[in-house]
């Protein structure tokens, strides 16, 4: 990551799952030196690290990035709390090419799509998709080859199968806390995207070779 | 930041969440000491007060009321499953109270998911504890942090005077002593199981309340907080009020102290402890019912 980024590891600093306190991660950070925490947390444990991090002042002296976000996690805070913060997912309701699946689902249901909800569709209409594309064959090995390398774009752009192992590659938007946004349900303004292979674990790298 | 300050910091903090919990151990040990009943809708509690705190907090604007508020409707709730239900239970084998009060708590815990939703829920501080840290000895704590330490504390030692100083205390101690033998001399413990179910209940509202701007308000807030309780009123002995609280504070601090100098031992540690506890000491650190 090191050489990737031009950055420096200043530190890494565990926290069990679904933690109460993070008051010594905050205490570490705040000792490291660093000029930004990147938080490997979801849902309610980035709630609580991210409100015990403001009321700490650690938002005062480094920048906080939340690596996995949605509408769930800006809901439940503070327009500080929120203003204090990026976040990154890899799907946000506003991003070009998620317009017609988040209105779709804004129709259906009466909020914003999360990201679970678009991965969770975009599997489902690819597993039905190459069902279909196979006469209706469930078979592993008959679905198999017609998703590898697959490219498609049910809830966002640029998504494929990687044939290695068969993840999906899928951007990556990196999040503003928006503030001002809690009524339009816009907790987060996208301000970069990246995403793609680059970002992914080699197949090398993680010893995976279907 | 030194090694000194940096303790001070993680026994400051664990204080202030071991507060919280005990809370809602108070009440649970409370419950099972005067009535032997193990009270799994406890959870339900706290998220209840949670949420009705929010709701009213919506509706007068104002933090301290609607934590008041919230206190007194489960409170007012808690009395009323303890008259129409859980009485009905007295003296029966355990299973039977704990499919009701396990019952109870899916029960509330749905009404709230029906009547909120899944999504966590925005609780902030009040504006008045949003300011900057302050240094405490080498170490710098958030206000809300203080506030809680020393709320609790009163609180705590307020129902903790109320127990020992008071004949309605006295009385609560004669039922958790022994409670036939205070019935047969003239003591009417179901006034007492009434107003015990109340506090407790009104108590646990409380401590979900005021988790909110820490820990973030979701469905699930009152399972997490009492699986906690429970090992502390465990660790503290069944019933004994001091060592309820007295265990509170060591487990906040424990968490905290373990959290920053092990990370991954964290959550072990507590369960650890209690089968230590369990091993050696089976009646609790401190003593069960009656000590």
């Amino acid at each position: 990551m090191e050489s990737e980024t031009d950055a420096d590891m200043m530190g890494r600093v565990l926290a069990p799952l679904g933690a109460d306190d993070y008051s010594t991660q905050i205490s570490k950070a705040r000792d490291s030196g660093a000029d930004a925490v990147w938080a490997a947390t979801v849902g309610a444990d980035s709630i609580k690290l991210v409100k015990q991090a403001v009321s700490a002042g650690l938002t005062d002296e480094m920048e906080i990035l939340v690596g996995v976000v949605g509408n769930s996690v800006g809901e439940a805070l503070s327009d500080e709390e929120l203003g204090s913060i990026y976040g990154g997912a890899n799907f946000y309701w506003t991003a070009e090419g998620s317009g017609d699946f988040s209105d779709e689902f804004r129709n259906d249901v009466g909020n914003p799509p999360e990201w679970w909800a678009a991965s969770a569709f975009d599997a489902t209409m690819e597993a039905l998709t190459a069902v279909d594309e196979n006469d209706g064959s469930v078979a592993n090995a008959d679905i198999r080859p017609y998703i590898e390398e697959r490219e498609f774009s049910w809830s966002r752009p640029d998504t494929s199968w990687r044939s290695c192992d068969h993840r999906a590659v899928q951007p990556y938007y990196l999040l503003e806390g928006n503030p001002s946004g809690s009524d339009s349900g816009e907790y987060w303004s996208i301000i970069d995207d990246t995403g793609g292979e680059a970002i992914m674990r080699s197949c090398e790298n993680t010893g995976c070779g279907l | 930041m030194s090694l000194a300050a940096n303790i001070l910091e993680g026994i400051i903090y664990g204080a202030s969440l071991g507060m919280l919990y005990v809370l809602v151990a108070l009440g649970l040990t409370l419950i099972f000491g005067l009535m032997e009943v193990v009270n799994f809708a406890h959870g339900a509690f706290v998220t209840l007060g949670a949420y009705l705190g929010i709701s009213f907090l919506d509706l007068t604007g104002n933090f301290w009321l609607s934590m008041v508020l919230a206190g007194v409707v489960v409170g007012v709730l808690g009395l009323a499953i303890e008259r129409t239900l859980i009485r009905r239970l007295y003296g029966e084998e355990p299973i039977y109270q704990l499919l009701l009060t396990f019952g109870l708590a899916l029960l509330l815990e749905g009404a709230v998911i029906l009547t909120y939703g899944q999504d966590n829920q925005l609780l902030s501080a009040p504006a008045l504890l949003q300011g900057s840290p302050v240094p405490v000895g080498p170490a710098t704590v958030p206000q809300y942090r203080v506030f809680l330490i020393l709320f609790t504390g009163v609180l705590v030692a307020g129902i903790w005077l109320a127990i020992q100083r008071t004949k309605l205390g006295l009385i609560v101690k004669a039922g958790i002593e022994d409670r036939e033998r205070a019935q047969m001399i003239g003591v009417r413990l179901s006034r007492v199981n009434m107003l015990i179910m109340a506090v407790g209940a009104g108590l646990a509202a409380v401590s979900g309340f005021l988790s909110g701007p820490l820990l973030g308000v979701s469905p699930q807030l009152g399972t997490g907080l009492l699986i906690v309780s429970f090992v502390i009123v465990v660790i503290g002995g069944l019933g004994n009020i001091r060592g309820t609280i007295i265990s509170g504070l060591m487990i906040g601090i424990l968490f905290s102290l373990t959290s920053f100098f092990y990370p991954s031992l964290a959550n072990p540690v507590i369960y650890v402890a209690m089968a230590v506890v369990l091993l050696v000491r089976p009646e609790g650190l401190f003593g069960g019912v009656g000590s």
